[in-house]
C-alpha cells in the first residue's frame, strides 16, 4: 500500500473514532419506555455538543450517563431547574400549569406530588406512559449526568 | 539499509509495547487488580440452566454458585439495592448474601453479568477502594426472553490477605423520584 494512501485511512479512522466517542455518540435503543418515539432495537446518535453553547429544554430527548457511556438512559426532559413539578391522573404539570406532550399517545392515572426541583435538577420521563408508575424510570436528574441530546 | 534501520526500529517499538503490557499484566496496579476481580465476579455470578432446569456440563449448584459469589464480599458485607420506584432493600453479612443468591439462582434459567465503565479510586495506600460501575444485567425467568437492565453502582472494597473484597455495594440511583 502506497504511503500516502496509508495516511488517507490513518485521518479517516482517526476521524471516525473522534466524531462517533466525542460528537455524535452512536446509541442502540433497548426497552420501551421511549415508545412510540423510539422502539426496542431501533438506533440513533446522541448529539454530545449541543449543550455546550446552551442549556437544555423542555420536549428535548435526551441521553442520561451512568458511569460511563456504555449504558445511557433516552429521556425526555419535561421539567427545567427551579420549576415545581406534579403528575395528576397522568397530566403533567408544571408550576400547577398542565403542558401539552403531543408526543405522549396513550397515559395512565400516574400520581405525582409536587416536587420542586433545585438550580441544577432537570426531570426527565419516558414517552411510553402506559406502563405503571413502578415500572417505569422517571424522575430528576443532575445536569451534569446529561450527556447530549438525540440526534433525532 | 534503510529499510533494514526501519526494521529494527519498528521491532525496538514492538519489544517494548509488549514488555509494558506484560510487566502491567504480571504486576498490576491496584486499580487494576480490582477491575480484574469485579470481571471475575461478573463471570462467576452468569450462569445459563438448560431446558427443564437441568445443569449444563461444567455447571454447578445452586449452592455452590451462592458459595463462589459470596467469596468475592467481606463476612460483614452490607448491600443496598434499590428498586427504579426507590422501594430500598438491604442485605447484611455473608450469609444473608448466600441465601439470597441461592434463592435467585433456583428461580432464574439465566443470568448474564457485565460490568461496565468502572471507575476505580484507591485510598489508605492500596488497602481499600471505591468504585463506580455500571452493572448491566441480563436474564432469562421461566422460559419468558430476555430481560435487560443496568444499575450503576457504588462499591467499596477492602483488602485482605493480598486479595480484594467487597465490603460494601450499593445502587446508585442517576434519576431519583
Amino acid at each position: 500500500m502506497k504511503p500516502k494512501k496509508m495516511i488517507r485511512l490513518l485521518v479517516i479512522a482517526v476521524g471516525a473514532v473522534v466524531i462517533f466517542k466525542f460528537v455524535f455518540v452512536p446509541v442502540r435503543i433497548n426497552g420501551l419506555s421511549m415508545e412510540p418515539t423510539y422502539h426496542h432495537g431501533g438506533f440513533t446518535f446522541i448529539n454530545r455538543l449541543t449543550y455546550l453553547t446552551r442549556q437544555p429544554r423542555r420536549g428535548e430527548i435526551v441521553a442520561i450517563r451512568t458511569s460511563g457511556l456504555s449504558v445511557m438512559f433516552l429521556k425526555r426532559i419535561v421539567a427545567l431547574p427551579n420549576e415545581t413539578l406534579a403528575i395528576d391522573n397522568g397530566v403533567v404539570k408544571i408550576n400547577g400549569v398542565p403542558i401539552n406532550e403531543s408526543y405522549v399517545k396513550t397515559r395512565a392515572a400516574w400520581q405525582i406530588a409536587p416536587v420542586k426541583l433545585s438550580e441544577n435538577e432537570y426531570y426527565v420521563i419516558g414517552d411510553n406512559r402506559d406502563v405503571e408508575e413502578s415500572r417505569h424510570l422517571f424522575g430528576r436528574v443532575a445536569a451534569e449526568r446529561i450527556v447530549g441530546r438525540a440526534l433525532w | 539499509m534503510v529499510n533494514r534501520k526501519i526494521t529494527q526500529i519498528v521491532l525496538l517499538i514492538a519489544i517494548i509495547v509488549g514488555a509494558f503490557f506484560l510487566y502491567r499484566y504480571l504486576f498490576p496496579s491496584a486499580e487494576r487488580q480490582i477491575i480484574r476481580r469485579l470481571n471475575n465476579l461478573a463471570t462467576d455470578a452468569s450462569f445459563a440452566v438448560g431446558s427443564e432446569g437441568q445443569l449444563k456440563p461444567g455447571q454447578i449448584t445452586s449452592g455452590l454458585f451462592a458459595k463462589r459469589v459470596t467469596d468475592y464480599f467481606t463476612r460483614d458485607a452490607t448491600l443496598v439495592l434499590e428498586d427504579i420506584d426507590g422501594y430500598s432493600r438491604s442485605l447484611t453479612g455473608s450469609e444473608e448474601i448466600r441465601q439470597s443468591l441461592f434463592a435467585a439462582r433456583s428461580q432464574l434459567d439465566s443470568l448474564i453479568v457485565a460490568i461496565l465503565d468502572p471507575q476505580v479510586r484507591v485510598e489508605s495506600p492500596g488497602r481499600s477502594g471505591q468504585v463506580s460501575a455500571t452493572a448491566r444485567v441480563s436474564w432469562e425467568e421461566a422460559g419468558q426472553k430476555l430481560i435487560l437492565s443496568a444499575r450503576e453502582l457504588s462499591i467499596g472494597l477492602v483488602k485482605l490477605d493480598r486479595q480484594w473484597f467487597i465490603s460494601r455495594l450499593e445502587t446508585v440511583s442517576v434519576i431519583k423520584r
